[in-house]
C-alpha cells in the first residue's frame, strides 16, 4: 500500500507537467520586425537606436541597442491566465542595465503590434494540430477566452484533477486490498 | 446478506481473478460499443474541455442537469482534460473510460467475493450486463464513468459494516464525493454515509463529512454555490439540512442494534436513493431513464445476485449447482446484451465523433475554421454533426468568410461536396425575444475578423461550450431568432430547413426581405432566383418553452441545419 502511495504521489507532478509546452512560432516574426522598426523610430527615447529579438522557443530576449555601444536587455515570457488579466500576452522581465520604464513601453508597444498571443502549444494531443492554449485577446477586449473565463487556470485544473483521480485509485486500492485480505485470513 | 462464508469454500484467489474480469469486461464493453456516437451532451463536454484546454478557460461548474438551475461537478470534464493532456483522442478518451467501467466490474467480483463467495461471478456478470444494457458503457458523458467512484463508495461502506476498518469508511467518503463531482445523482449516497459513518463514531462521522466535502468541492466548488443557491430559491435548503441531520441522529440510534451488517447497509443506500427518485419523478415531473439508476448500481446487483442464489438453491434440480446456472446463464445474457447493443449502434443512422473527425480534416484542408463550420456545413442531422466538427477545428483560429458551402453525402464523411453558396453569413445577428414581456437581446453573431479586436457583447459560435456566460441567454419561454444576409447566385437555388421537431415547435424560416418570393411564410422550404448579386436579409425562428412541445428544448446557441439545393 505503501509503495502504491509512493507511486501516485510521483504519478502526480508527471501528470502536471503533461501539459504541452509552449513555444513561439515562425508567425510572429512579423510582429517582432515591427517592434525593430519601432525601436529604430525612436519608441524607446532618443538614445536607442536598434532592437535585436532573439526567439528562443519559449522566451524571447530583447537587446535594446543604444547610440553610444551599450545594450539593454528584456526577457519576455508568456503569462499563465491571471496574470494576462494585468500583464497580456507577454510577462516582461527587464535583465542587464533595463530600467522598469523601458519595461512598460515595452509591454505598451507589444499590446499594440500582437493582435493574438503568439505562444502556442507545441501538440495539443488532437492529431498534433497547433492551438493556442492561453490565447486571450489583447487585455481590455472581450474575446472568447474572456467570455467563457473560469475561475481556474489549467495548470491549477490540471493539478487539483490529478490530486482526485489519484485519490480515487488510492481509496480503490484499499478496498481491493481489504477485500483481497480477508481471502486470505 | 452477510461476511459469512469468505473462508468455508474454495482457496483464495489472488489479484489476478479481478484483474483479468476487469479485462474481460473491457472487451465486452468495447464490442458493445464499437464507437462513440455524436450526442449532444458529448459534444457540449468535449467544448467545455476545450474551454479549458485551448481558450485557457477552466470551469468550475460542469454541464446543466435536467433539473432546472442545477448543475454537474466539473469532475467529469477535469478527467477527460486530463485524457486528452495525455494525448487521447475522444476515442482514446472512450476506450480509457471503458477500462475504468471494467475496473468497476473487477471490484464488483472481488467485493461480492468477499461477502459471499459464491456471489462473485454472478454480481460481476449482472454489473457488466447492466452497464451494457442502460447504455452507460455506450454513451461519453459523465454518467459514463460514474458507476467506478459509486461501485468504490457504496462497496467500501458495504465492506466497513462487515469489516469495521476506518480506512474503509474514509475512501467510501472520497469516492461518494468524487462520485458527486461526477454527477449530482450520486448525492444520494450521502446519507447512507452520514449514517454508517454516526453509527461508528463521533471521530468517523466527523473525518467522513471533511473527507466528503473535500472531494466534492475540490474542482467544483461554483456548482456547489450554484445548487445550494437552487435549494434556497425552492425553499428546499432547511429539509436537506434538516435530512443531513436527521441521519446522524438515525446513526447513533442504530449504534444501539446488536448487530450492524451489510443488510442494513444495502437498505440504508437504497432508501435515500428511492425517495429522491420519487421526489424527481412526482414533484419535477422528470422522466425515468435506467441509466439514473446508476447510484445503486453496485448494492442492486449485489441483491439481486444474492436474491438468485437463494432462490435457485431452493429448486431441487438447481439445488448446489446455482453458482455454475447463474453464471453460464447471465454470461449468455451478457452474449445477447451485448450482440444487441452493437446491432442498435449499426443500425442507428447517427454521426460518430470518428466521422466528425474525417470532415473536420476536410474543412481545415479548405480553410474552413471553427466560426465558419457552423454555416458552411451542410449535411443530414447536422445540428448534431456541426458542433461535433467544431471539437476538432481550431477555436481561436480568426474567421475568413468563406464563398463556398460544403455537403456531406449521407453515410459518407470522406466525400465533401463544396459548391458556391447563395447565403452569406456575415454580418449575422442572433436575437432572442421573450414571449410576453421582456425586451428582446440581439447580438452581432459575425465571427473574428483576421486581426480584428473582438468587441464586447458579440455573439461568439466559439464560446458555445459554456452556454450560461452568454449575454444571448433568456429564460423561456422565448424565440430565437437568426438573420442572415443572402445573395443570389447565376443558379436558382431553394433553402430548406432540416428539423425533425413537432409541427409547430421547430425551427422555420419566417420572412424575407428584399428579395422575391412566392413562399408563405412560415415555411421550412423557400425557392429562390433572380439577378445575380441580388441581396437581402433572411430570417429563422424557433420557439423554446413552449407547452405541447414535448421534452422542454435545450437552446444550444446554434443555427438549425439549413440545406442548399436546386
Amino acid at each position: 500500500m505503501s509503495r502504491l502511495s509512493w507511486l501516485l504521489l510521483l504519478l502526480l507532478p508527471c501528470a502536471v507537467a503533461a501539459e504541452p509546452r509552449l513555444a513561439l512560432t515562425r508567425e510572429s516574426e512579423p510582429a517582432f520586425t515591427e517592434l525593430m522598426h519601432q525601436a529604430q523610430q525612436g519608441a524607446f527615447g532618443p538614445d536607442v537606436d536598434n532592437l535585436n529579438a532573439t526567439i528562443l522557443k519559449d522566451r524571447v530576449q530583447i537587446e535594446l541597442k543604444e547610440r553610444g555601444g551599450g545594450v539593454r536587455t528584456l526577457w519576455l515570457w508568456p503569462t499563465t491566465m491571471e496574470e494576462k488579466q494585468t500583464l497580456g500576452m507577454f510577462r516582461v522581465e527587464p535583465a542587464s542595465r533595463a530600467a522598469p520604464t523601458d519595461g512598460d513601453q515595452l509591454r505598451r508597444l507589444l499590446t499594440q503590434i500582437f493582435r493574438s498571443d503568439p505562444f502556442l502549444v507545441e501538440n495539443d494531443g488532437m492529431d498534433g494540430r497547433r492551438v493556442n492554449p492561453m490565447g486571450g485577446p489583447p487585455p481590455g477586449s472581450s474575446g472568447p477566452a474572456l467570455a467563457v473565463a473560469g475561475p481556474r487556470s489549467r495548470r491549477a485544473t490540471v493539478l487539483l484533477a490529478t490530486v482526485q483521480f489519484s485519490l480515487l485509485i488510492l481509496a480503490l486500492a484499499a478496498l481491493w486490498r481489504a477485500a483481497l485480505r480477508q481471502r486470505r485470513e | 446478506m452477510e461476511a459469512s462464508d469468505a473462508s468455508e469454500e474454495s482457496p483464495p484467489i489472488g489479484w489476478f481473478v479481478p484483474v483479468a474480469v476487469t479485462l474481460a469486461a473491457w472487451a465486452v464493453f468495447s464490442y458493445a460499443s464499437p464507437h462513440t456516437p455524436v450526442t449532444t451532451d458529448a459534444t457540449r463536454d468535449q467544448l467545455l474541455v476545450r474551454d479549458c484546454l485551448e481558450l485557457g478557460a477552466c470551469h468550475t461548474a460542469g454541464a446543466p442537469t435536467s433539473v432546472s438551475g442545477v448543475r454537474q461537478g466539473a469532475g467529469w470534464i477535469d478527467l477527460l482534460a486530463l485524457l486528452r493532456l495525455v494525448g487521447l483522442d475522444v476515442a482514446g478518451e472512450r476506450r480509457a473510460v471503458l477500462l475504468l467501467n471494467g475496473l468497476a466490474v473487477g471490484t464488483m467480483f472481488l467485493l461480492a467475493g468477499r461477502l459471499k463467495r459464491s456471489l462473485a461471478w454472478p454480481a460481476a456478470l449482472l454489473a457488466t450486463w447492466a452497464i451494457v444494457t442502460i447504455g452507460t458503457a455506450r454513451l461519453l458523458i459523465n454518467t459514463s464513468l460514474d458507476v467506478l467512484p459509486e461501485i468504490v463508495g457504496t462497496g467500501s461502506l458495504l465492506l466497513f459494516a462487515a469489516e469495521r476498518r476506518r480506512g474503509l469508511l474514509l475512501g467510501a467518503a472520497f469516492a461518494i464525493g468524487t462520485a458527486v463531482n461526477f454527477h449530482v445523482g450520486a448525492s444520494s449516497l450521502v446519507p447512507a454515509l452520514l449514517i454508517v459513518a454516526a453509527q461508528a463514531s463521533w471521530t468517523a462521522l466527523l473525518l467522513s463529512a471533511v473527507t466528503l466535502t473535500g472531494a466534492t468541492l475540490l474542482t467544483a466548488w461554483d456548482a456547489w454555490e450554484m445548487n445550494l443557491d437552487q435549494l434556497q430559491q425552492r425553499h428546499l435548503l432547511p429539509v436537506a439540512l434538516g435530512g443531513l441531520v436527521l441521519c446522524i441522529v438515525a446513526g447513533r440510534v442504530l449504534r444501539r442494534l446488536p448487530k450492524f451488517g451489510v443488510a442494513h447497509v444495502v437498505a440504508i443506500i437504497a432508501a435515500p436513493f428511492l425517495l429522491g427518485f420519487l421526489w424527481l419523478v412526482a414533484a419535477e415531473h422528470h422522466g425515468v431513464v435506467a441509466s439514473y439508476f446508476h447510484p445503486v448500481l453496485g448494492p442492486a446487483c449485489l441483491t439481486l445476485a444474492f436474491g438468485l442464489d437463494s432462490v435457485l438453491r431452493r429448486v431441487p434440480t438447481i439445488g448446489e449447482r446455482t453458482p455454475r446456472v447463474l453464471t453460464v446463464t447471465l454470461a449468455a445474457l451478457i452474449f445477447v446484451a451485448s450482440g444487441r447493443s452493437r446491432a442498435e449502434i449499426a443500425m442507428r443512422p447517427e454521426w460518430t465523433y470518428d466521422d466528425a473527425r474525417v470532415i473536420a480534416r476536410q474543412l481545415m484542408d479548405h480553410g474552413v475554421t471553427y466560426s465558419d463550420a457552423t454555416t458552411r456545413l451542410q449535411a443530414p442531422r447536422c445540428h448534431d454533426l456541426i458542433p461535433a466538427v467544431g471539437v476538432y477545428l481550431d477555436a481561436r483560429k480568426p474567421f475568413t468568410p468563406s464563398p463556398m458551402s460544403f455537403s456531406v453525402p449521407p453515410g459518407a464523411p470522406g466525400a465533401l461536396e463544396s459548391r458556391t453558396s447563395t447565403l452569406r453569413f456575415s454580418p449575422m445577428v442572433a436575437c432572442r425575444l421573450p414571449v410576453g414581456s421582456g425586451a428582446p437581446t440581439c447580438a452581432p453573431a459575425t465571427p473574428p475578423n483576421a486581426g480584428e479586436q473582438e468587441p464586447p457583447g458579440r455573439f461568439l459560435f466559439s464560446t458555445r461550450g459554456d452556454l450560461a456566460t452568454h449575454a444571448l441567454s433568456t429564460p423561456p419561454p422565448f424565440i430565437a431568432r437568426y438573420q442572415l444576409d443572402v445573395a443570389l447566385t447565376s443558379d436558382p437555388v431553394t433553402l430548406s430547413v432540416v428539423d425533425d421537431s413537432p409541427p409547430g415547435c421547430g425551427w422555420k424560416i419566417t420572412g424575407l426581405e428584399g428579395l422575391h418570393t412566392n413562399a408563405t411564410f412560415p415555411t421550412t422550404r423557400l425557392s429562390l432566383a433572380g439577378p445575380e448579386g441580388d441581396s437581402g436579409h433572411l430570417y429563422l425562428e424557433r420557439p423554446f418553452g413552449t407547452p405541447g412541445c414535448g421534452a422542454p428544448a435545450v437552446d444550444s446557441l446554434f443555427l438549425p441545419c439549413l440545406v442548399e439545393g436546386d
